[in-house]
């Protein structure tokens, strides 16, 4: 119902402008800075960007910029900061964790919303980025549509031009005056991403029946979590994982598109190793807290080998290698428990490995875990595989289901 | 003198019971007194200048006193003009005290050096403490041999040895500080000896505990193994030490190795227990590895270790 409604406005198509001032004049008044402020300090702790959308009164944002409300509920509040001073509180209604996406109301102001487009442009058409940055004034940077990325997990369309901190939330927007995407994120040189608007329609389409609270807010983001996880785990695990030979090892690799890998190799003449790295991981992950973030895959493969050291010494090496996680999560006590670890002597296919196991849960969203697993094959006297796989944001059973994929995947042919 | 000693000596102790000199007799009369032109002479206030004589024959002694004014005493309670003495009898004149002893009287147990016996013993022996010696130096050499991947240069050997080394010497310093305390006798040798089998027992320990954690796959014992191997290692050095120093019951001494041994070496072990909930984002990794040639037992199914891992399901979901 309210995505034929924003469909009907998006059909209402407004007159097309072609000069940056004239956008600017035309939707100034549509975008809002968005502060998070710290109750104990009373000033704020963050600064975003939001525009008003769907029903009278609803402010799009980016979840990142108001996370610390369902993070640490007690100690934030939101307001909004209009192009004209006004100010006034904002409260948070419903939020899309994976697409780094939320719907908050204002206690009064009033603003007609931002129609949305009903289609992408075509690659190199002009777009308009709003927002306030860095907290200088509204701002609006003009550049140019380049399409969805590539390889990625997470949907987002590349908008080359310069967002900046403080832009987050805000909208992108077409010649039209309709929204193609929100702002959310850069990696600097003109190279920004934004969310496609087609999530926000989502979002505004969703069962909105007021303020939520804290459990709500949670359940929502574990909900969606564990929806995302399903599919990173579909798309990533067909009936065997894919393989890859490094040297004389079988080792899981090219697992999806959307995971990059790099390689390298060196000599440690302090540690007399030689050193082969294969490196794979999700380019994009989801934000949770400035502590965390979530729904990554990432695995590395080191063949590490000796010409001088003999087998005690060697293994001796590896097992100091081994004392530190090669690949790391982060993560606080108030975000996640403690890992769980067991170690054991594992047969995978004609490659006998030392394994490590570990896991870890998620505090406030249930049905969530972390898990690292770490790998030392044990058939050669001077040259062995150390592997490792971290998995972010994932249900106990498809961390047990990927781990043992992953596993399955190696072996070794002398 | 000796050619016509009667083999009886005598004595003369101080205060505290220690013997200050001792005089080999001959058959005749012995003059005791503070005058210099007695045969014994005694500095002593409280003792006439001629006090006693002590008429010596083969048969035996007997004390004459010379009508002294504080008198001759047998064992501080008797006081007497003649008497015949025995063998470790005290005769007491003014503050000083004589005793009377035949060489071929057996020493009585209370009086022998309580401090060295057993098989303790064994660490008197010069080819023992070189054995300990060289076993640490080997142990140490090894250690540092393994963990030192740079071409092992007299620098870092001496590193890698010099601490431990000191630690050593230190160790055995405060046992003869100890021993010399007790029995006046610091047999820093003995100490050494103990101090550096504890040392190879240690790493020997250790070594042998995490090679047969690994072998049999019994990975997560191997921190407790080492943990025990660590306090029966320093237990049994601490009770050699014990049983060097002091005279005191065998089963006294063990208990309070032990016990000592598990505070010492448990201690910290009890702590890292007792923070074991502390947060770490990190997994706490104890990786076990040794060359695959060690490796006595098949792995396990990959389905079969994960299963294992579903123990840890519940115990995360109440946190």
């Amino acid at each position: 119902m309210l995505a034929c409604l924003l469909l009907g406005l998006a059909g209402m198509v407004p007159a097309v402008a072609q000069e940056t001032e004239e956008v600017y004049a035309a939707w100034k008044d549509r975008v809002v800075q968005i502060r998070l402020i710290d109750r104990a300090a009373g000033s704020k702790a963050g600064i975003g960007s939001g525009f008003f959308a769907g029903r009278p009164g609803w402010v799009i944002s980016n979840y990142h910029v108001v996370a610390g409300l369902v993070n640490d509920p007690g100690r934030f509040e939101a307001r909004y900061v209009a192009d004209d001073g006004q100010e006034g509180a904002l409260e948070l209604l419903a939020v899309d964790a994976v697409h780094d996406l939320a719907l908050l109301r204002t206690d009064g102001l009033r603003r007609p919303p931002l129609g949305v487009a009903a289609a992408l442009p075509a690659r190199g058409a002009r777009l308009w980025s709003l927002g306030y940055p860095f907290d200088i004034g509204l701002t609006i940077v003009e550049g140019t549509f380049n399409g969805h990325l590539q390889n990625t997990l997470y949907d987002k369309l590349h908008f080359t031009g310069s967002i900046n901190p403080g832009m987050s939330g805000g909208p992108a927007l077409d010649a039209h005056g309709q929204v193609v995407g929100v702002n959310v994120s850069t990696a600097g040189n003109q190279v920004s991403f934004l969310v496609p608007v087609r999530h926000v329609i989502a979002l505004l389409s969703g069962e909105v029946t007021g303020p939520a609270s804290t459990e709500q807010l949670n359940a929502m983001v574990s909900a969606q979590l564990l929806t995302n996880q399903q599919v990173l785990v579909d798309r990533t695990l067909g009936a065997d994982l894919p393989h890859a030979r490094l040297h004389s090892y079988q080792v899981p690799a090219g697992l999806a598109d959307f995971i990059n890998c790099w390689g390298n190799s060196e000599e440690d003449p302090e540690n007399r190793l030689d050193l082969v790295y294969y490196a794979c991981q999700t380019r994009d992950d989801i934000f949770l807290s400035s502590s965390l973030r979530t729904g990554i895959i990432e695995y590395q493969h080191d063949v590490v080998s000796t010409d001088s050291l003999g087998p005690l010494r060697f293994y001796r090496q590896l097992e100091r290698r081994s004392y530190y996680p090669r690949l790391r999560l982060d993560g606080d006590e108030s975000t996640v428990s403690n890992y769980r670890c067991q170690s054991g002597f594992v047969q995978a296919d004609g490659l006998p490995m030392k394994v490590t196991y570990c896991v870890r849960a998620y505090r406030k969203l249930a049905g969530l875990y972390d898990a690292y697993l770490s790998t030392t094959s044990l058939v050669e006297d001077r040259q062995a595989l150390q592997s490792t796989l971290v998995l972010a944001g994932f249900s106990w059973e498809n961390l047990e289901r990927f781990t043992e994929g992953f596993l399955g995947a190696f072996g070794w042919q002398p | 003198m000796n050619e016509t000693a009667t083999g009886w000596v005598l004595e003369v102790l101080d205060r505290g019971g220690r013997v200050l000199r001792r005089v080999w007799t001959q058959p005749g009369v012995l003059r005791v007194g503070r005058a210099l032109d007695n045969d014994v002479v005694l500095d002593d206030p409280f003792v006439d200048a001629h006090h006693l004589d002590l008429v010596v024959t083969p048969e035996g002694v007997h004390v004459e006193d010379r009508d002294s004014m504080n008198g001759t005493w047998l064992a501080a309670r008797r006081r007497v003009r003649h008497a015949s003495l025995s063998d470790g009898q005290k005769v007491q004149v003014g503050h000083s005290t004589l005793r009377l002893r035949s060489p071929a009287a057996s020493v009585p147990p209370a009086w022998r050096d309580a401090t060295s016996h057993g098989w303790v013993s064994v660490f008197r022996r010069p080819l023992v403490l070189f054995a300990c010696l060289v076993l640490a130096i080997l142990a140490l050499g090894f250690d540092a041999w393994v963990e030192e991947t740079r071409s092992l240069s007299a620098g870092i050997l001496a590193n890698q040895l010099a601490y431990p080394i000191l630690g050593l010497l230190f160790w055995a310093a405060l046992w003869s500080g100890m021993n010399r305390v007790s029995s006046h006798q610091p047999n820093f040798g003995v100490h050494l000896g103990i101090g550096a089998l504890a040392l190879a027992g240690l790493f020997i320990g250790d070594q042998g505990v995490r090679l047969l954690a690994f072998a049999f796959d019994w990975h997560d014992a191997a921190p407790w193994g080492e943990l025990g191997a660590e306090i029966t290692v320093i237990g049994l050095a601490l009770f050699a030490h014990l049983q060097y120093i002091a005279h005191g019951r065998r089963s006294l001494q063990a208990l309070g190795a032990v016990v000592v041994s598990a505070v010492l070496i448990g201690s910290p072990a009890l702590g890292d227990w007792l923070r074991r909930d502390d947060f770490n984002s990190l997994p706490a990794l104890n990786p076990l590895l040794k060359p695959p040639a060690a490796r006595l037992v098949e792995g396990q199914s990959i389905e079969g270790f994960l299963d294992q891992a579903e123990r840890f399901r519940d115990d995360l979901r109440q946190e």
